[in-house]
């Protein structure tokens, strides 16, 4: 602690290159969390699947319509203990920038089709009696600042109305809390016959059954079964477990860690050769300094370590700061993209502090290795 | 008596790209403690690498530098360089103060390297600023003092830990007659008050004349002492 103010000193010889320097780290650190977050975010998706469910969608792709009677046909499958209809319904709130994911579902059936959704009796007895109710989960409460009660409309971007819009007006009658895979976080529930009765097309159809099957061991065995019972018909199905269903959404985004890695790379990449150069020049403006501590005592270790510790200081204080408004700018970003996701906090904080570590090691060792070998006598008859 | 500096034999060459010039020839010199010498001669005579033989700050290439004893032509770099922290304190022409830190911050660099506690440092540095009279531009930066303040400051640096030895390479060199009587009185008053041995470099007769023994050096060797000699 008693040499920081000789750190501290150092880092701000010159406050305008500094400021740039720390500005920049932060910026990269700052994109770093959020691309790393939105990252993390879909790998914890993928964490929280459960064995026992099962999603089937049409074999053609997942926005294809299935008709609902098979459901039933599905229900009274061997090993089979419950199935329902979800349909997609994506639109937004007010303006297009207000997105929102919607699911269609019975209601009768929804708290033991999502028994990992929270949801309070009385809510869920609301939103079996009200034909326009809608269960919104916690974050897009916050988000929009609604409460129950309120009348929304929504707009779909693929249901059009009977009476000509693409609006449908809900009344919140009730809130969940869920866990982010299937995308019920962050999202709202709806009565499936609301939307049926009301669309202009695909009446009886949906593009996303759920099931559920005693026997968890014997859910890909369950699968197969299920689409055999398609086999050949027009409405050929691919069922999924939760897990390969995750797995498959994350994948049509491409490959993101790799994109995210990419991003990343490149950004820490340039951010290394200019944090370096600036290090370097600083360290080189200040040759004769370090001929001076080095000929009141201070040892050639003792340069480098004094180096050294600037760039940490440096590195690690601006990579804390565009952490921390990594993390409180998540959400706002999260909600701009519709995102489903919570942010993985911890491995994320971690892994950024030890990449600023690294990026410290990389921009400091080298200045700190010329004020290593630096013999006091050229120091000293450095001319800047 | 055994004196506190004792060249024997000293020789320094470099390289200068293929030929090896030979900056000090065969010297031998010793110094008392409690002795104020003044290190004179002309440009490119040696007086410099002589100061920084005996400072530490470089090593011979033939011959014995002992300084309190210790053959420091012998120690490692790193004992070297714990060797200067306690035993020598320097004075630069041009001062040499961290820009970044305030005057009090930079007394206190010598102390970092001690075992000494916050408030023991920060004792030593009023003592040392208060023996040098800056007590109250303690918190100015080296761009706030003049010439003279900057130069008192840096005698404050090279005392505060209390060395044997006070190496000073042209203290006076970049600053006015007035200013440069009040440094030489400084460490006319160090030597005399506080023992200490002072060896300094200069060019000025002037400033000479404030030592209590003049050596003048000539290409790379000893010149006979003048017979004016000071007291």
């Amino acid at each position: 602690m008693k040499y920081l103010p000789l750190i501290w000193a150092g880092i701000w010889r010159r406050p305008v290159r500094t400021a740039l320097t720390l500005l920049s780290i932060v910026n990269a650190f700052l994109l770093y969390g959020l691309l790393q977050g939105f990252a993390s975010g879909l790998t914890q998706g993928q964490a929280e699947v459960h064995a026992d469910a099962l999603i089937i969608q049409s074999r053609i792709s997942g926005n294809e319509m299935l008709p609902t009677s098979l459901v039933a046909r599905f229900k009274s499958a061997s090993g089979v203990t419950d199935a329902t209809p979800f349909v997609t319904f994506v639109g937004y709130y007010r303006r297009p920038d207000q997105f929102v994911r919607a699911w269609g579902a019975y209601p009768s059936e929804t708290p033991q089709a999502m028994p990992a959704m929270e949801i309070a009796p009385a809510a869920i007895q609301a939103f079996r009696n009200e034909r326009d109710g809608i269960l919104v989960s916690t974050e897009v409460m916050t988000r929009f600042g609604w409460k129950i009660g309120d009348h929304i409309p929504l707009t779909s971007v693929l249901w059009a109305n009977k009476n000509g819009s693409r609006s449908w007006d809900f009344t919140i009658v009730g809130t969940y809390s869920a866990p982010s895979s299937l995308g019920l976080r962050n999202s709202l529930v709806f009565d499936y016959d609301y939307l049926d009765q009301s669309r202009t097309q695909n009446q009886g159809m949906t593009n996303v059954m759920l099931v559920r099957v005693a026997d968890p061991l014997k859910a890909g065995q369950v699968a197969q079964s299920l689409d055999a019972l398609t086999r050949n018909s027009p409405y050929e199905t691919k069922t999924e477990t939760e897990g390969q269903y995750t797995r498959d959404t994350v994948q049509q985004l491409g490959n993101v860690g790799f994109l995210v890695g990419s991003i990343v790379g490149a950004v820490f990449f340039t951010l290394l050769i200019s944090v370096g150069g600036v290090m370097a020049e600083a360290s080189r403006e200040r040759t004769k300094e370090i001929g001076v501590l080095k000929a009141i005592g201070f040892s050639d270790g003792g340069a480098l370590a004094l180096v050294l510790a600037e760039a940490a200081v440096v590195c690690l204080f601006a990579a804390l700061v565009g952490l921390l408004i990594a993390e409180w700018l998540f959400p706002i970003a999260r909600n701009l993209v519709g995102f489903n996701a919570a942010i993985q906090q911890g491995p994320v904080f971690v892994a950024g502090l030890a990449l600023a570590t690294a990026l410290a090691l990389a921009s400091g060792l080298p200045p700190a290795l010329r004020a290593l070998r630096l013999p006091v006598i050229e120091a000293l008859a450095d001319h800047p | 008596m055994q004196p506190l500096i004792s060249l024997k034999g000293v020789v320094k060459s470099y390289k200068r790209g293929r030929q090896t010039v030979e900056v000090l020839h065969n010297l031998d010199l010793e110094v008392q403690s409690g002795e104020f010498l003044a290190l004179m001669g002309p440009s490119g005579s040696g007086k410099t690498t002589l100061l920084n033989l005996i400072g530490g700050l470089d090593r011979p290439t033939d011959g014995d530098v002992v300084v309190g004893g210790e053959h420091i032509d012998d120690l490692s770099a790193g004992a070297l360089a714990k060797w200067r922290s306690r035993h020598v304190g320097f004075v630069f022409q041009f001062y040499n103060l961290m820009p970044t830190l305030s005057a009090e911050r930079n007394v206190e660099l010598p102390l970092l390297l001690t075992h000494l506690s916050g408030a023991e440092r920060r004792k030593n540095v009023e003592a040392a600023l208060a023996l040098v009279g800056l007590t109250d531009r303690k918190k100015h930066k080296p761009a706030e003092l003049s010439g003279g303040q900057q130069q008192r400051v840096a005698i404050a640096r090279a005392i505060v830990a209390d060395p044997t030895l006070l190496v000073c390479d042209e203290p006076t060199g970049d600053l006015d007659r007035e200013t440069a009587e009040e440094i030489l009185g400084l460490l006319q008053h160090l030597n005399r008050e506080a023992g200490k041995t002072v060896i300094m470099v200069t060019h000025d007769p002037k400033a000479a004349s404030f030592a209590s023994r003049i050596v003048h050096l000539d290409k790379g060797a000893l010149a006979p002492e003048p017979a004016e000699a000071v007291a």
